[in-house]
This record gives structure tokens, sequence and C-alpha cells, in this order.
């Protein structure tokens, strides 16, 4: 009887955690487009800082 | 770089705190109703009561979520209000799903089978499931334009079978699964009582904290999008 007891909150608590996992992947992601939309950034920055040709 | 605004360091700490809170409330709510509750008649299985109910309440109560949001949409057509309807009728499916492993592995151990198609509350429980599950169909198929309208219309009438079903359950003669609370109130004693309404807190506040973070995660995409898109045109 315990082991289906067991067995429930097992599922659940994996279900969520897997929940979780999902989020933290789509947080990693968007982390690094933040990360690579900075450099973009910076470097627009640094192109329009350089003064033109003569 | 500018500092992140102010709005969402706010939202971002709130999702945070909930999220704590959500994981100390299960904590205490699992270790409680595995070590602490007593048991009644029904044996050791009766504990699964804690985790179960509470996730089946919770899933509709994610759903009823869905359908005030829904009104609010259609109402202001506010892109926060659509960002409510989709992560609250997701939740209320996956709680769903739980509360229907959970529910068959109980009966599983009590019945002696996985599933009994004899049961109004299971076959009208699986009929909501398959109702929401539609939404996400609906929602994926329609065009953009009309996306936020549909889910929200949908939402709404959709929450109508709730009541429909709860009414089913109690006209039905052949309902076998045990009721928890009826008009006569809870029935069960006082610190089984307290463990269940224990669970149900728990239960809510992790649907919160998850409502919380999916909503935090979808404005933080759209105003990436945006900025992605600033850059592109900067950039022509």
């Amino acid at each position: 009887m315990n082991d289906y007891i067991v067995a429930s909150f097992v599922v659940v608590w994996f279900v969520l955690l897997m929940y979780l996992a999902v989020i933290a992947m789509r947080t990693a992601k968007m982390s690094r487009e933040v990360e690579l939309l900075s450099r973009v950034l910076a470097r627009g920055a640094t192109e329009s800082e350089i003064p033109p040709a003569p | 770089m500018t500092d992140p605004p102010v709005e969402s360091v706010r939202v971002g700490r709130g999702a945070a705190l909930w999220s704590v809170a959500a994981a100390v409330c299960m904590a205490i709510s699992v270790a409680g109703s595995y070590w602490i509750a007593p048991e009644d008649v029904e044996g050791p299985i009766q504990r699964l009561v804690f985790l179960h109910v509470p996730i089946a309440v919770v899933s509709l109560i994610a759903f009823g979520v869905a359908c005030v949001a829904g009104l609010m949409y259609l109402r202001t057509r506010s892109q926060r209000w659509d960002d409510i309807v989709v992560v609250s009728c997701g939740l209320g499916l996956l709680f769903t799903v739980l509360a229907m492993i959970t529910g068959s592995i109980w009966a599983k151990a009590f019945w002696g089978t996985w599933w009994s198609w004899q049961d109004a509350r299971l076959v009208t429980y699986l009929i909501i499931g398959l109702i929401y599950a539609a939404f996400f169909v609906l929602r994926s198929s329609s065009d953009s334009g009309a996306q936020a309208r549909f889910s929200a219309v949908f939402a709404v009438v959709a929450f109508a079978s709730i009541p429909l079903s709860f009414w089913a359950v109690r006209t039905a003669e052949s309902a076998i699964h045990p009721v928890a609370l009826d008009r006569n109130g809870l029935q069960m004693d006082g610190p089984t009582a307290l463990w269940f309404v224990i669970g149900h807190v728990a239960m809510t506040v992790v649907f919160i904290a998850l409502l919380k973070v999916e909503l935090l995660q979808r404005q933080m995409e759209r105003r990436l999008s945006s900025i992605r898109l600033a850059l592109e045109e900067s950039a022509q």
C-alpha cells in the first residue's frame, strides 16, 4: 500500500521538477539572447564613435 | 547597459518570493500528510487524499482564473490578461493530468482498477481535461490577430463545463468516488481536516508561484523580441 503513496508523491514531484527544468531552460535561452543583444549594442556604440574617413 | 525597469524588478522579486513560499509550503504539506496526519478507516492509502484532492481543486481554480482573465481581456484587450488566460489554462491542464494520475494510483490501490467508466466524477473530469486540451489546438490553429480573442471566449465558455460537471455528478446515481466535502461539510475529523486544508493552501501557492514565473517569462520574451526588432530596424 505504501508503494502506491510513494509512487504518487514521486510522480507529482517529478512532473513539477520537469516543469521547473523547462522554465529554467527558457530562462537560460533568454539570458543568452540578452548577452548577444548587449554585444550587438556595444559594437553598434563603438562603430558610431569612430570618426568618418576624410 | 541601463538598469532594468523598476516594474520588472518588482515582478521578478514577487515571483521569487512566491517560489520560495511554494517550496516551503509543499515541503510542510508533504511531510505532514505522509508522517504526521492520522490514518482513518481506509488505511495508509487515505494519505493520497492530501495530494490528489488539492491538485484537482487547484486545476479547477486555474480554469476559474482563466475564465475571469478571459472576461477581463474581452473588456480591456490588454495583452497581460491574454497571458493569464494561456498560462492558467496550461497550468490547469497540468494539474488535471496530475490529478488523474494520482487518482488512478489511488483507484488501483483501493478499487483494484486504474479507471472506472461507471463513475460520473471520473468521466466528467476527463471531459473537462479534454475540453481544455482543445484550447491549445484552437489557439495554435487560429491566426495571430484573432488568437487572443478566441482564447478569451473559449476560456469563458469552457468554464461552464465545470459547474455542469458538478451538477451531473450530484444527480448521477452511479458515483462510487468518495466525497470529502458535501452539504454537511468536510467529511473528516479535526487533525485530518487540518492537513487537508494545508494541502490545499500549499497547492494554491504552487499554482500562484508557477503562474507568476510563467507570466514574467512571457513578459521578458516579448520585451526581448521588441528589442531584437528595434535593433534589426536600426541596422537596415
